[in-house]
């Protein structure tokens, strides 16, 4: 993975609503084809660091970029390369899934009947092609997920940020995601995924940050981990981590 | 270019799309239905009016038959449609989630080029500013086609738009200064701007009132056009524009205007130096400095508070000064009256405004779940709280200006007349701040959004706001006392009902300020009360002078109104009190009308000590028992001896009783049952208040003794009963 060009990075990276510090002095860079876990407690910062990706908002110090783009600054170019999935998928609720997705490729300016063969592919493995053409307002939560996570590759993106994307999701289906996201790895997407579900990301991450009270506190891959923290298992590490002071590095 | 071009047009297409799939499935926001409701009562009002009304009515409206009435109705009703549908189609009226289009994570997340963004925020807010100018578009052309001289109708819609623009800028330029400090994100700006077109066309449409209202003597029609219309630099504007010789006029305008301006901005400025204390808990923060003024302490602390919540309220005061001089002055000129009662009037207008502003905002902390909905949202909901509360005085302070110049359009007629207007104005404010601020929360998904949101909320508020003062503003006018009291009384319960939804709406929110029993307290079982006697009085008000009932009929619409209040809720808070009964259900009923004999024969006793006869109220029952048709006759039976004392123990005591502990606290509590029979003898003052009082504290006995609602409704159903019997005749000797 070392090798691999470098298409996200944080540099110094830090936001504070008011007096509240969401993001303290985030410091990484992610490479080409790696898969990154962002582990923290709710309320940890982990979505704030995606927003920070996607030029959601803008940093109260430091720099985001995607593929050499600042976030801020060139939000637009940003968003050509990156494919968001939003935790809570709002989607309008009067179009089918059909109506949606092609909404958003017109909107990205690409050809139509070429990406459709994948999505059309990608929906059959969600188990979710039947369900395209129904109104988004009859969704389950699950539904709601799949079809914002089509809305989020539709344009094959190089850099792919999902906040919790197997939250709400069967078993079967969670894993079929999971594999999707390590074959677009293997294609040479970064993937950063925003989870507290540590048996997801022990299981698809090559590299994991564990971010408590928005402070990165651990960083690398899981053995790493488990060996800084000097414990057996994830959860273990998990909880030092999140239990332990500010010092515990 | 083309990007963007074909950007638009994909949002376009999708949201036509959605359109389109909408209308093939039901959906709609059940709280926009209430708006259509008060608007057909009005309606009906009007249609009414064609055919009953005084001759004064007639003059003004120029609706001499009730088709003609009708047909205005249904003009605006249609338009009122309009509005709605295109309020919904610009997706301004929020559905599930209430977020602006831009604002979807999913759309935030598409490369949107700027020009497309601008282009369609901007569409969506004219198209709903556009909706509201056909609201007015129909009705002015009407009157601009019955007005006798269209250059002056023109230069009056000319002049009132100008100003109107100012104001409008003016406002938003305070929207835009409280969104900003309210951490509103650069982006929110383009949609703010977009806001301000859609304000300026709004303001473009409140201009077109003038047309309607012309210079012809159907001046008052204006009234139906929302009071922004109403604006009010204008007659020195309007006497220099027809006579341009009269400079001076104009001058003084101009220094007014202007003066009003420097000084709102100096005064915004002035204000953003310092720093705003946006935290919901400011009253409660600030702790008394000594321990012996914890009252005074509390009160300063509140009006802090309020300060901090409307900001350029005091600051506001100089600039509405500045416009109320030029007002007067040209109010001066245009009617001839005198200066000194015209700047009484204004002065009155304006405190009214400035001291209800400050009473609402007092209350609601009391009051919390009640007249102030949003303090009930918590700190999440600090922003909304905050916005809503700008908008909402800019609006009533713009309110109480409009009917300043409806007062002013008037010659004074008579001292009568202008306390009439103020005991109307206090009414009208009350009412409509009341429905203004519900519905805003009511229409309003209290999360995510709030500029667009609140644009909504605002125009909702000022439709809310204007439909019943310029109503009542014409009733008050032309109409005698009696004839708009029941306009007043459904414009008390609508606003009740709205709230009461509110509330029930919020209910399902998290409420971190909230109270689990607060819906069992004592202040919205008197509220309750208070509007139940409100509904009883007036609909007796109405039954006499409109509908021409005979007294018993009268009576028993009277009773109905009463039940029909108090009923639905009392039933509900009955059901929650339901204290382990001490007496079984037959010693109960027993012992209850035993007593309602006795205190029957004790109130037979008083009347008879009294007046040496039956009392007055038992005599006029007696009358109007004997004139009436025999079907009346027993439906005042049955109300009053079966339906009555069931409503009014259901909520005396099955209510009051127990609620009102709450608020005394466990060492005062005992007096529970004396301030409810207190407040029965309210009710029943008209009859004969101490065996009412006697009676109430008997009643509240049996319950508290008995813990049975039984054991009351017993008593108080024989009592009536037997004045019932009295009354007919049954127990007179030969």
């Amino acid at each position: 993975m070392g090798d691999a060009p470098i298409t996200v990075t944080a540099e110094g990276l830090g936001k504070e609503f008011g007096e509240k510090v969401a993001l303290r002095d985030l410091s990484l860079s992610l490479h080409r084809g790696e898969i990154f876990g962002l582990l923290g407690p709710n309320g940890a910062g982990k979505s704030t660091t995606l927003n920070l990706w996607m030029g959601f908002l803008k940093p109260t110090r430091g720099r985001a970029t995607v593929c050499g783009l600042d976030c801020t600054r060139d939000h637009r170019a940003v968003m050509t390369r990156v494919g968001h999935l939003p935790e809570e998928p709002t989607l309008f609720d009067n179009l089918t899934g059909r109506e949606l997705l092609s909404f958003v490729l017109t909107m990205r300016g690409l050809s139509k009947a070429e990406r459709w063969r994948a999505l059309d592919a990608w929906a059959e493995r969600l188990g979710f092609a039947a369900d395209l053409d129904q109104l988004v307002a009859g969704y389950s939560m699950g539904m709601r997920k799949k079809l914002a996570l089509l809305a989020a590759m539709a344009h094959q993106p190089e850099v792919l940020l999902l906040d919790e994307p197997t939250n709400g999701l069967d078993p079967l289906v969670a894993r079929e995601v999971r594999d999707m996201l390590v074959e677009q790895a293997a294609a040479g997407v970064t993937v950063v995924l925003s989870t507290h579900l540590l048996d997801v990301a022990e299981r698809v991450c090559h590299r994991l940050g564990v971010i408590v009270r928005g402070e990165l506190r651990a960083l690398g891959d899981a053995s790493e981990i488990l060996a800084a923290t000097g414990s057996g298992t994830l959860e273990e590490a998990f909880l030092a981590l999140t239990a332990a002071p500010r010092s515990a590095r | 270019m083309r990007e963007s071009l074909a950007q638009i047009r994909a949002i376009v297409a999708m949201l036509l799309t959605g359109v389109m799939n909408s209308l093939r499935r039901r959906q709609g926001n059940g709280a926009l239905y209430i708006f259509p409701l008060l608007l057909v009562f009005l309606l009906v009002e009007l249609a009414r009016f064609g055919s009953r009304a005084t001759d004064g009515m007639r003059a003004v409206l120029g609706l001499a038959t009730p088709a003609k009435g009708l047909h205005y109705a249904s003009l605006w009703l249609t338009e009122l449609f309009v509005a709605i549908v295109a309020l919904k189609f610009a997706r301004i009226i929020p559905g599930r989630g209430s977020r602006s289009l831009f604002d979807q994570p999913l759309l935030r997340a598409l490369p949107t080029h700027p020009v497309a963004r601008f282009v369609v925020e901007l569409g969506a807010a004219s198209a709903a500013a556009v909706g509201f100018v056909i609201l007015v578009w129909v009705p002015s052309v009407w009157g601009l086609h019955a007005s006798p001289d269209a250059r002056a109708v023109a230069l009056t819609a000319l002049s009132a738009l100008v100003a109107n623009l100012a104001a409008t800028v003016f406002a938003m330029a305070l929207y835009v200064v409280t969104a900003r400090r309210l951490g509103g994100r650069p982006l929110d700006a383009l949609r703010v701007i977009a806001a301000v077109v859609g304000f300026a066309l709004i303001a473009g449409y409140s201009a077109l009132g003038p047309i309607g209202a012309g210079v012809s003597t159907r001046l008052r029609v204006s009234a139906f056009v929302p009071a922004w219309s109403g604006y009010l630099p204008m007659r020195p504007v309007v006497t220099w524009l027809r006579a341009p010789h009269e400079t001076l006029a104009l001058g003084r305008a101009a220094l007014g205007l202007g003066l009003a301006v420097g000084l709102s901005l100096w005064a915004l400025l002035r204000r953003l130096r310092e720093p705003y204390d946006l935290s919901l808990d400011a009253a409660t923060a600030a702790t008394p400095r000594a321990a012996w003024e914890p009252r005074l302490g509390a009160a300063r602390a509140e009006f802090r508070a309020l300060v901090r919540q409307a900001p350029y309220l005091p600051f506001a005061a100089p600039a509405f000064l500045a416009f109320f001089l030029t007002l007067s002055h040209g109010a001066t000129s245009a009617t001839g009256a005198d200066l000194p009662l015209i700047v009484l009037m204004g002065l009155t207008a304006w405190a009214t405004v400035v001291i209800g502003t400050a009473l609402s905002g007092a209350l609601s902390r009391r009051w919390r779940r009640v007249l102030w909905i949003p303090s009930v949202l918590g700190r999440d909901h600090t922003d909304s709280l905050r916005a809503a509360t700008a908008v909402h005085t800019f609006l009533t302070a713009g309110l109480a200006f409009s009917v300043f110049a409806l007062l002013l359009g008037a010659r004074v007629p008579e001292p009568l007349w202008f306390l009439r207007m103020v005991a109307g104005l206090l009414v009208c404010l009350a009412a409509g701040q009341w429905l203004q601020v519900s519905a805003v929360f009511l229409l309003i998904d209290p999360s995510p959004d709030r500029l667009t949101g609140l644009s909504v909320g605002a125009l909702l508020g000022v439709l809310a706001t204007s439909l019943p003062t310029a109503a009542l503003m014409v009733l008050l006018s032309a109409t005698p006392l009696a004839q708009w009291l029941p306009l007043v009384s459904l414009l008390v319960l609508t606003a009740w009902s709205i709230e009461r939804a509110a509330v029930a709406r919020l209910g399902a929110l998290r409420d971190p300020l909230g109270d689990p029993d607060a819906a069992l307290r004592s202040w919205p079982a008197l509220r309750t009360f208070g509007i139940a006697l409100i509904a009883q009085v007036v609909t007796m008000q109405t039954g006499e002078t409109v509908l021409a009932l005979s007294p018993s009929g009268n009576l028993v619409l009277g009773y109905l109104a009463f039940a029909a209040v108090a009923l639905p809720i009392g039933l509900d808070a009955a059901r929650r009190h339901r204290p382990a009964p001490r007496w079984s259900r037959l010693r109960a009923v027993a012992l209850g009308a035993l007593t309602g004999a006795l205190n029957f024969g004790l109130a037979t006793l008083y009347a008879e000590l009294a007046s040496r006869r039956l009392g007055g109220a038992h005599g006029a029952l007696s009358e109007a028992l004997t004139a009436a048709a025999p079907t009346t006759r027993a439906a005042l039976i049955a109300v009053a001896a079966l339906l009555g004392p069931f409503a009014e123990e259901l909520f005396f005591r099955g209510w009051l009783l127990y609620a009102l502990p709450y608020d005394l606290g466990p060492r005062r509590a005992r007096l529970a049952p004396v301030l409810t029979a207190l407040s029965f003898a309210v009710l029943h003052a008209a009859e004969a208040w101490l065996p009412a009082l006697v009676a109430g504290l008997l009643a509240g006995l049996l319950a508290a003794r008995s813990r049975r609602l039984d054991a009351s409704v017993a008593m108080h159903i024989t009592n009536n009963s037997l004045v019932m019997a009295t009354a007919l005749g049954l127990f007179r000797g030969p």
